[in-house]
């Protein structure tokens, strides 16, 4: 079941959102609430329509029609103001690889604005997304896809970000940095963060999220909520909108 | 208080610049080079000064040591005038080497200035002046535009632009932080420069005066506009490239043009619409003005009829004997200040020929902002045209003074003795000529265009950034 937060007002808020690039439609009328500790995914092929979904509610995108909306403000008017209640973690979360880990959180952090983060500060918070402190004086460079993942993530979480989008964050994971991952997530998300999640991993999606919206060609075809589908039901539901869609 | 997102990240670009060394690599190149050319300059200079007061000094004691003698023949002996070289000429030597260092002031003559550096020099090693303003001109914004073309487009290459726009709190912050880490940059290699030149041209052996000062500081002024638009251009491409190496193409291209060539197209087309008469083409027809007159004024023969006619009846006599003044100082003097109108227009020709090839390359500054800034550095370092021009003005004051001192002196005394000879007396009031420097104020109404020029150049290149700032997406589209 989703957790109890979902009669919050939603930090994220998509209505009828649409981006065009020349012909192509590249979103398609999207309505998506995600509310305070609630995580949704995006579950898709490339080309689906998530990653401009996240880029809309970003401003780094303008939406052709329709709304995207940041804590009940829409990101066109103040893409500044949405992107200071935002934290972002891509697919590949690529940090300064000649500076050391501390360094790109610091640096990072700095960029956000927020009060500087103390040293004891950042290492409860990098030990609460199972970050391995003593790597910190380390430079970025010799990091695992995983650890940059969770620094990505702390940068994010550090800011007390209200809503954290990430995009295919794990993609490229052995499972057990993958499982690490979503049980952080987990976490952040217990702790009030709402969670937008594109990805294409369906069973990973189940584990950790409240609702999978199934996109295809820029159209959300599908909406469940996760409770209540097993893996394999939630994987036939997802084969049967890719071959329709192929038809 | 946390500090601004653009101080964050410039910060963070000298942290990771100093952490790879590139920052160091260049900054000890750059000195090195900087060092040798201001060293190799003052040792230029201290040799040039110390020959010329030596020059003039003998020069002197040979004018005042010259004995009795006929005043018009002194004329001929003549004197030389030297320029002197100014302190902040260390920054800039400019085309000091290609420009006569002496003028030889006789009598019916403007002679140009002569002894040029460059022909006591190899001719290989003619490939331009190794000087500061050629190490921070050619070389620091080459350096520059290499550091800049990968300040966005590298951060857009390995995704960290995405996070750090994700990251911060208001936009636009990404260009000023790159603009204010590249001048930091420019700062950290120059400053070295200028510490050794400002040492170098207090230690010159020129003068050294509070003119000098300012000069310096407006030559030191006229860089870092020069640097700020070499970086506010970069980053704007950078900005608008899809990768650092895409980046660093155009901004080679661009340096290219504005720094290598552009210059030298502008010169040599300058040459070409506007040819500067050759020197022989020059006297003869000086010579041919003063031999057939100019406006109506008839021949030699002719003006020196003339000449004998009007003094005749000017004194009420029937020969030139009876004349109480020397009809030969009278004559000499006549025809001396004939063949000064003649030279004052040839001159100014000439002149007029220069400052018609001076506008042909101020109008290259459209696509370089190098030809505005080297003619500056060279005004105030005093070294360019219009204070050699200055200088050859003052001689050619300082020769008609003396001429004409001589041939009056020859007029007043001589009469009556066809063998008078001037003594000591003479030749010690007509000694001591010094060239006054030409003042800062005179130097700025010279450039002022290449003032407004290079601030059109820094709104331009300012509004570029801007705009590619305002503009700025994590990804360009396809």
């Amino acid at each position: 079941m989703p957790n109890d937060r979902v009669v919050e007002a939603p930090v994220l808020e998509a209505r009828g959102l649409t981006r065009r690039f020349g012909a192509h439609t590249a979103l398609n009328h999207l309505d998506l609430t995600v509310r305070p500790g609630e995580v949704v995914c995006l579950l898709g092929a490339n080309g689906a329509g998530k990653t401009t979904t996240l880029n809309l509610f970003l401003g780094f995108l303008e939406p052709s029609e329709g709304q995207a909306l940041v804590l009940g403000k829409p990101v066109l008017e103040d893409a500044a103001a949405a992107r200071a209640a935002l934290g972002y973690v891509a697919e590949v979360v690529n940090l300064y690889p000649t500076l050391t880990g501390a360094e790109n959180l610091a640096f990072f952090h700095a960029l956000s604005g927020a009060p500087e983060l103390g040293k004891a500060e950042r290492d409860v918070l990098l030990a609460s997304l199972d970050f391995p402190v003593a790597a910190l004086d380390r430079p970025a460079g010799t990091y695992s896809k995983g650890m940059r993942q969770k620094l990505g993530l702390a940068i994010a979480v550090a800011r007390k970000a209200r809503g954290i989008l990430l995009d295919e964050p794990l993609s490229g994971l052995d499972p057990k940095a993958a499982n690490d991952l979503v049980a952080v997530l987990k976490r952040v998300a217990a702790d009030g963060v709402a969670l937008l999640i594109s990805t294409h991993d369906i069973f990973r999606a189940k584990e950790v999220a409240d609702w999978i919206g199934i996109m295809t060609h820029g159209r959300m075809v599908d909406r469940r909520a996760a409770a209540d589908q097993s893996a394999p039901e939630l994987e036939q539901v997802y084969l049967t909108h890719m071959a329709e869609r192929a038809a | 208080m946390s500090a601004s997102p653009a101080r964050v990240l410039a910060r963070k670009d000298a942290r990771e610049l100093w952490r790879d060394r590139r920052l160091v690599l260049a900054t000890v190149l750059t000195v090195l080079l900087a060092l040798a050319a201001v060293v190799s300059t003052w040792v230029q200079v201290s040799a040039y000064e110390r020959d010329r007061l030596a020059a003039a000094a003998m020069e002197s004691d040979s004018w005042l040591s010259q004995g009795p003698r006929d005043p018009h023949s002194a004329a001929h002996f003549s004197q030389w005038a030297f320029r002197p070289m100014t302190a902040p000429g260390l920054l800039d030597p400019a085309a000091t080497a290609h420009a006569g260092s002496a003028v030889w002031m006789e009598a019916h003559a403007r002679n140009p200035a002569a002894f040029r550096a460059v022909e006591d020099r190899v001719g290989a090693l003619e490939l331009g002046e190794f000087s500061l303003a050629w190490v921070i001109q050619t070389l620091v914004t080459l350096l520059l535009i290499v550091f800049a073309a990968g300040a966005v487009a590298r951060e857009r290459e390995r995704g960290t632009l995405r996070l750090m726009l994700a990251s911060a709190r208001a936009g636009g912050f990404v260009l000023r932080g790159k603009v204010l880490g590249l001048l930091t940059i420019a700062a950290l290699i120059v400053t070295p420069l200028l510490i050794a030149a400002g040492a170098a041209v207090a230690l010159s052996p020129a003068a050294l005066s509070a003119d000098a000062v300012v000069r310096v500081l407006l030559w030191c002024l006229t860089h870092a506009v020069l640097l700020a638009i070499v970086i506010l251009i970069g980053v704007a491409v950078s900005a608008r490239s899809r990768s650092s190496a895409a980046a660093l193409a155009v901004g080679i291209g661009v340096w290219v043009v504005a720094v290598p060539l552009a210059p030298r197209a502008a010169a040599s087309l300058a040459e070409t619409v506007f040819p500067t008469p050759s020197g022989e083409r020059f006297w003869a027809a000086a010579q041919k003005d003063i031999h057939d007159g100019i406006d109506g004024s008839g021949t030699a023969e002719e003006r020196s009829a003339t000449l004998r006619a009007g003094l005749l009846q000017r004194y009420g006599v029937t020969t030139i004997e009876e004349l109480p003044i020397s009809f030969r100082g009278a004559s000499l003097d006549a025809s001396e200040r004939f063949s000064n109108r003649v030279f004052e227009r040839r001159w100014a020709m000439l002149e007029g020929t220069e400052d018609q090839q001076r506008a042909v390359i101020r109008a290259f500054s459209v696509v370089s902002p190098v030809i505005a800034v080297q003619n500056l550095s060279a005004a105030f370092a005093g070294t360019d045209n219009a204070h050699q021009r200055d200088f050859t003005r003052q001689a050619e004051v300082e020769r008609q003074r003396v001429v004409n001192a001589l041939n009056n002196d020859l007029t007043v005394n001589g009469v009556g003795q066809p063998a008078y000879k001037a003594d000591a007396r003479l030749w010690r009031s007509l000694d001591g000529f010094r060239v006054q420097p030409m003042p800062v104020a005179s130097a700025l109404a010279q450039v002022w265009p290449d003032i407004l020029i290079l601030l059109i150049w820094l709104i331009g290149a300012g509004l570029l950034a801007i705009r590619a700032g305002r503009t700025l997406r994590p990804e360009l589209p396809q």
